[in-house]
């Protein structure tokens, strides 16, 4: 967009001629006299920062929804993500966001970036002094950003519908007048009020199962469905973004090596094509980490006159474990492992007294987290 | 591209001619709250346009040069000010912002003004921060300019195609509309809200 600015012509006359507005005998709908190319996918950032409504981004989402259902292969406006913006600005990116403009009737701007006939930006900015709502009460974000994302588009303003240039109530659908607009401009189908959305997507998270234990690589995997297409999934541990993935089947290997244990909770989003979102989440139990530096030796005891010998064990606390009730200690019994001994979390040494000089003697210790669960295992062979 | 390249292009290409309607969604403004929040209110003629690029270079804004004929509430800063537009045409480039009145080289109008706030933001132009004591912008946007036609007939400008069919906003002769206006200025000034009627 900026270097547009270089190459700056006297076009005027020319360019005037095609934004006057044009109305439609048969319908009520009104151009601006600027379009995008058909066929064109336009992605729009979200600044979500009204601090007055919750819920903005996805009120925005399904505005966009309702424009690019009319015809998906005509013009689409699709969610790119987050943005930190919060004005508008020629910078080539589509913008929404909410700013304090002060008390006036305005409740929110369209900038439309225009070359010729054909749109190159737009940015959409409410006025945050407004009252929003997306439930019902006040300035309904959704229809707000139904009329707004109308100019973007190409509809002016208009004596009927949702193209009506004053807000009178909650409407969150392309009425028919503007409907054909659209479809004048970009085809489809003019069909009646309401026309048929193209519906969100959904998700599942199908592995771990919620609740479980979970320590080391674990795969989280999620399948996820669209009446038109999934555009991604993704994946977020305590709202960290993990991972993106763009196709089937949904899954990501996550390390919890790094991470402290306990609760956590694993998320993903799913997106459609035009940006509608779905999401699901569970929680997972991160078990404590093994021990460090589980070590040990076979020592004669010199304190007693027979020959008696002990295993003199030690071990440390892993630096990823917190919230750590004590540490078991396991000896091997045949194939089973027997409970040695259990001690608080500021025990890290245990002499086992009277053993067989010459057995070998194979132990593990774990941390125990909070909820008296074990956690990964530090071994050793004692000979 | 330098600014006063910009201006020998303007020159050139007589931006004057047209800014489009404006579209937004917006609370409906009456006159009573127009008359009540402007900072002043004016008729006069446009004088002249000219497109420029904001300081930061993000934005373009029309200025419009405009000869006060009559004061309806005041003061202004004399007889030629400057109101600042956001939107405009540049060469091939142009903005188009909701709300925005329209003006026309030489149209008559009556318009309800505020002072342009800190002229020398880097969103406002430099002939803005040149002229600050005399740069207005329109209170309330596009419901705050009546364009004056040659029959004497004032109508809000910015919103042309639906006032059209919409009675409670038909064009009203320019008499009647200063009438109201002054009688309004007579009363005490009052908090009312704003009407949310269509």
């Amino acid at each position: 967009m900026k270097n547009n600015k270089t190459r700056l012509r006297a076009k005027s006359g020319a360019f005037l001629a095609g934004v006057g507005a044009i109305a439609c005998a048969a319908f009520a709908y009104v151009l601006m006299g600027m379009k995008w190319p058909v066929g064109s996918n336009v992605g729009y950032s979200v600044n979500a920062n009204s601090a007055k409504v919750a819920g903005e981004l996805a009120a925005v989402q399904s505005a966009a929804g309702s424009w690019s259902a009319i015809n998906p292969s005509g013009f689409r406006l699709t969610y790119q993500g987050s943005t930190s913006v919060t004005s508008e600005s020629c910078n080539g990116q589509n913008t929404i966001c909410w700013e304090n403009q002060g008390a006036s009737s305005t409740l929110a701007t369209t900038y439309t970036w225009y070359s010729g006939g054909t749109i190159l930006e737009n940015d959409i900015v409410f006025n945050e002094a407004q009252n929003w709502s997306t439930s019902g009460g006040d300035y309904d974000v959704e229809t707000v950003a139904l009329h707004e994302m109308g100019h973007v588009v190409g509809l002016d303003h208009s004596n009927s519908g949702i193209m009506t240039p004053y807000y009178s109530g909650i409407r969150r659908s392309v009425d028919s007048d503007a409907r054909a607009g659209f479809v004048a401009m970009y085809g489809g189908s003019v069909g009646g009020d309401g026309p048929a959305r193209d519906l969100p997507p959904s998700v599942k998270l199908t592995s771990p199962a919620p609740g479980t234990a979970v320590s080391g690589i674990v795969t989280v995997a999620a399948t996820a469905t669209d009446d038109i297409g999934v555009q991604r999934v993704e994946f977020f541990s305590n709202e960290t973004l993990m991972t993106r993935d763009t196709s089937a089947p949904y899954q990501y290997a996550w390390d919890t090596s790094t991470l402290f244990n306990g609760s956590f909770t694993l998320k993903a989003i799913a997106y459609d094509t035009i940006g509608q979102t779905a999401q699901a989440q569970i929680a997972v139990i991160v078990l404590p980490h093994a021990p460090r530096n589980f070590s040990g030796i076979k020592k004669n005891n010199s304190s007693t006159l027979l020959e008696q010998y002990i295993n003199v064990l030690s071990w440390e606390e892993h630096e990823k474990n917190k919230d750590i009730r004590g540490y078991r200690l396991y000896q091997r019994d045949g194939s089973d492992w027997i409970l040695l001994a259990e001690f608080d979390a500021q025990t890290f040494v245990f002499l086992h007294k009277n053993v067989d000089k010459r057995k070998t003697y194979t132990y593990i210790v774990k941390a125990v987290d909070a909820g008296d669960r074990d956690g990964d295992g530090a071994g050793l062979d004692i000979q | 591209m330098r600014l006063s390249k910009f201006r020998k292009i303007l020159r050139l290409t007589f931006v004057a001619a047209l800014l489009s309607a404006a579209e937004a969604v917006m609370i409906k403004a009456p006159l009573s709250d127009l008359v009540e929040g402007a900072e002043a209110i004016v008729l006069g003629r446009v004088q002249s346009l000219q497109c420029t690029w904001s300081l930061d270079q993000s934005l373009i804004v029309t200025i419009v040069t405009f000869k006060v004929q009559e004061v309806l509430k005041g003061p202004v800063s004399g007889p030629l000010i400057i109101l600042q537009i956001p939107g405009g045409l540049i060469g091939d480039i142009g903005l188009k912002v909701s709300d925005t009145p329209s003006f026309r080289q030489d149209e008559k109008a009556l318009i309800f003004l505020k002072m342009l706030k800190d002229p020398n933001s880097p969103k406002n132009s430099h002939l803005a921060a040149q002229n600050s004591r005399s740069a207005y912008e329109v209170f309330e946007r596009a419901q705050g300019k009546f364009a004056i036609d040659e029959a004497g007939m004032a109508e809000v400008s910015g919103y042309e195609l639906p006032y059209r069919d919409n009675k409670a906003e038909k064009p009203l002769p320019l008499t009647e509309l200063k009438t109201k206006i002054k009688a309004l200025l007579r009363r005490a000034p009052s908090s009312r809200g704003k009407s949310h009627e269509k």
